[in-house]
């Protein structure tokens, strides 16, 4: 597990002037942000934007850097918040975010990546990317960067009670779509078998 | 609730294992090296300019705190020299200019020696405008007594101090004696 000291001790030594210690830092989080914004914005262009914004920020606010939180929770804030000035820029982005999984057909672009994964995860990755703006931001927060509830609330500016129904909503829907995929795919095996 | 329980409660492990596998995206390279550069450049600028100010700031504030003190001192320094400038118009007395004359400013130096040399000349004028009236009206010229009620004792003693005023080269005021000596004891002659 990363000691959150060590980022912070890296960060006060980009603030002092650094530039190595703050690749460190940016090796370490690059990924998981990269994947976060990526899955929250479900554009790989306006991700990739909001990418170089987080850290551009990031990196103008060294000389006010204080430790008051982890570095995580100060990157992540910065990204969230990257994010829904998007959204507010950008009112194209509300398009099918509150449509159940379920009851909606798979993206015809997706179907390509889905012949090379598993079935479940495919569906997985897809309703992922179907779930509401909010409840897929605290997953990705809780899976991506490792986020406790308190800190999700933190940086999502949302009650902690709001975050953790979120969550369960979240999961209890990615878990259905998974589930779903295996019953069909066992109840196609049974009609071949049954032909 | 324990928050581990709480966690578990929510948490999916078969959804958080799917998630994992899913999830292998990684920034483009270019995205590195355009975030790396900025951040080395915002480095480079701030050290260039604010950063090189900040390494200097105590040393500036030190000048900055020297300047302002330095300010202080002239702006009290021309309010005292004008303070001597209206003594040395004749609204005070010398000890304005005195006080002044004790400031080390070499404005408040010049100008007390000034008033130093105007009060000199004064004196001088005045001296020689009392040695310079008629002598023969003793009621309006009184000089200081040369000689004291002792030496005036007798004719002959009154003469010798006459006579001392005149080696010591105080004519004026000899002749003064001389004069009252022989008002004093007309029959009088001196010895040779």
């Amino acid at each position: 597990m990363r000691n959150p000291a060590d980022d912070t001790a890296l960060m006060l030594r980009y603030k002092d002037g650094d530039t190595s210690a703050f690749e460190v830092l940016y090796r370490r989080h690059n990924d998981a942000l990269y994947r976060y914004l990526l899955r929250l914005c479900r554009n790989q262009h306006t991700a990739e934007d909001l990418y170089q914004e987080t850290w551009s920020k990031i990196v103008r606010s060294r000389s006010r850097y204080q430790p008051r939180a982890k570095f995580t929770t100060f990157l992540y804030r910065v990204a969230h918040n990257c994010f829904i000035d998007s959204i507010r820029r950008n009112k194209r982005h509300d398009v099918e975010s509150v449509a159940d999984p379920d009851a909606t057909a798979h993206p015809a672009d997706e179907q390509a990546v889905i012949v090379d994964k598993g079935k479940a995860r495919a569906r997985l990755e897809s309703a992922l990317l179907l779930l509401p703006d909010e409840q897929r931001d605290v997953f990705l927060l809780h899976e991506e960067a490792g986020l406790s509830l308190d800190t999700i609330a933190f940086v999502t500016g949302a009650p902690r009670e709001t975050v953790k129904s979120r969550l369960r909503y979240a999961v209890r829907k990615l878990k259905n779509a998974m589930l779903d995929a295996t019953m069909n795919s066992v109840e196609g095996k049974q009609g071949r078998l049954q032909e | 609730m324990n928050p581990n329980n709480e966690h578990s409660s929510i948490t999916d492990a078969t959804v958080s294992a799917a998630y994992r596998e899913i999830a292998t995206e990684i920034p483009p390279s270019r995205l590195d090296d355009i975030v790396l550069r900025n951040a080395a450049d915002e480095t480079r600028q701030t050290r260039g300019i604010a950063g090189y100010l900040y390494s200097f700031r105590r040393p500036l504030a030190f000048a900055a705190t020297l300047v302002l003190a330095l300010g202080i001192v002239l702006q009290f320094d021309s309010v005292l020299t004008g303070t001597a400038l209206n003594s040395s118009n004749g609204i005070s007395g010398p000890g304005d200019a005195s006080a002044g004359a004790g400031n080390t400013s070499a404005v408040v130096d010049a100008n007390a020696k000034h008033i130093q040399e105007q009060m000199k000349q004064s004196e001088r004028n005045m001296t020689e405008d009392l040695l310079r009236q008629p002598t023969t009206d003793t009621t309006k010229l009184k000089p200081a007594r040369s000689c004291g009620k002792e030496r005036r004792a007798s004719a002959e003693l009154w003469w010798a101090c006459v006579t001392d005023l005149e080696r010591n080269g105080r004519h004026d005021a000899a002749a003064h004696e001389r004069e009252l000596l022989t008002n004093t004891y007309p029959d009088f002659l001196p010895a040779e």
